[in-house]
């Protein structure tokens, strides 16, 4: 599997046409059936679906197995070099115009690596980029990248106390779907 | 009481006693066109007239902010003081005021560390035609409650309770809104 490894602001990989074309294109497909709900809070607000482990849908169940799979959790620990539970969360997300998801670090008890699986095109002036921030003791200071949503990549991250991160506000009548979690 | 900047109504002691009660029973009130509408002009020309500084810290908060000897003369006026202290029913020791501008791009989020410093504090507004689908909801956590800007609002929250101003969407386009926010003691 070819991936990009960069390690500013924040150790990520990125991962381009992650899976067969087609498989992607019927995620999406099934994904879009799911049910939606409006999150909201002072950090953000979006659509999301239910854990999909507990889908109906087998597809989606299929990817989260995919994501478990052994080769890729040993590729994951060549590149974080981190041990992983073979545990994973994974929600759908939709952010439509005005959705938005503003700078947090994600730790939380057993998060260890953050992805984030896009399955929309979004480009420069759409809103919906994923923003990686350049910390400082515990402090976002400055945008140190930005990445917009490209269908069927994937971009990984390690959980960490640098791991500020945010998707600017969708401006455009655009639906931005995505499945994220984290592997614990 | 003589009538300089609050509204008259407001000033009406069957009022007041009626905000007095609502402060008591549920330790919030909203009152709108609270000041005598020459004299919001006023401070609305005011805070148009000042230089706001852009102030952000990304995982905290972004705005514009200014200060303005003026605009804390007219809130540190008597009449102000002696209207809070009546309805509130308190002598006030501090008082201290922000001036801040919410645009599109704009929040504050909830902060643990951030648990209100004093136990009083007041919002007012100062902005034209706010759709409350812009955002800028101020959201009281511990509360449930959601006060919305509105021209010429001012809301009194008696305990404290943590909260933010929600994002401010593209919708709001370029329009702004100036919420004077004091602490008291």
């Amino acid at each position: 599997m070819k991936f990009e490894k960069f390690s500013k602001p924040f150790k990520h990989v990125l991962i381009k046409d992650f899976l067969d074309e087609k498989d992607a294109k019927k995620i999406l497909k099934e994904l879009q059936k799911e049910k939606f709900e409006l999150k909201e809070s002072d950090l953000f607000r979006f659509k999301q679906t239910k854990d999909l482990k507990f889908s109906k849908r087998e597809i989606l169940r299929g990817f989260l197995e995919s994501l478990l799979d052994k080769s890729f959790l040993d590729l994951l620990f060549e590149i974080f070099g981190k041990k992983l539970s073979g545990k994973i969360d994974a929600f759908g997300s939709l952010y439509e115009n005005t959705d938005y998801l503003l700078p947090h670090d994600d730790r939380l008890e057993k998060r260890k690596i953050a992805y984030i699986y896009y399955l929309s095109d979004l480009k420069n002036g759409d809103g919906g980029e994923l923003l990686l921030y350049n910390s400082k003791n515990k402090i976002p200071l400055k945008i140190g990248k930005k990445l917009n949503p490209k269908f069927n990549s994937i971009i990984l991250f390690e959980v960490s106390e640098k791991s500020f991160h945010s998707v600017s506000e969708v401006l455009k009548n655009n639906k931005r779907y995505a499945i994220a979690g984290w592997f614990h | 009481m003589v009538s300089l900047m609050i509204n008259k109504i407001y000033l009406n002691d069957k009022i007041i006693q009626g905000i007095k009660k609502e402060l008591k029973e549920k330790n919030f009130v909203l009152l709108d066109s609270f000041f005598d509408s020459s004299f919001y002009e006023k401070i609305k020309k005011e805070s148009a007239r000042e230089e706001f500084k852009k102030k952000f810290v990304y995982n905290k908060y972004s705005f514009l902010e200014m200060q303005s000897k003026k605009i804390e003369k007219d809130f540190l006026s008597a009449q102000f003081i002696e209207f809070l202290e009546e309805v509130l029913n308190l002598k006030i020791k501090n008082f201290e005021i922000s001036i801040r501008k919410f645009g599109h791009g704009d929040y504050t989020l909830l902060h643990d560390s951030e648990k209100e410093k004093s136990k009083i504090g007041f919002l007012f507004f100062i902005c034209d035609d706010w759709n409350l689908n812009f955002g800028g909801n101020v959201f009281y956590k511990e509360k449930n409650l959601i006060v919305n800007p509105k021209e010429n609002r001012f809301f009194v929250m008696k305990k404290s309770s943590r909260k933010f101003v929600k994002y401010l969407n593209n919708k709001c386009g370029k329009k702004n809104f100036v919420l004077i926010e004091g602490r008291v003691n």
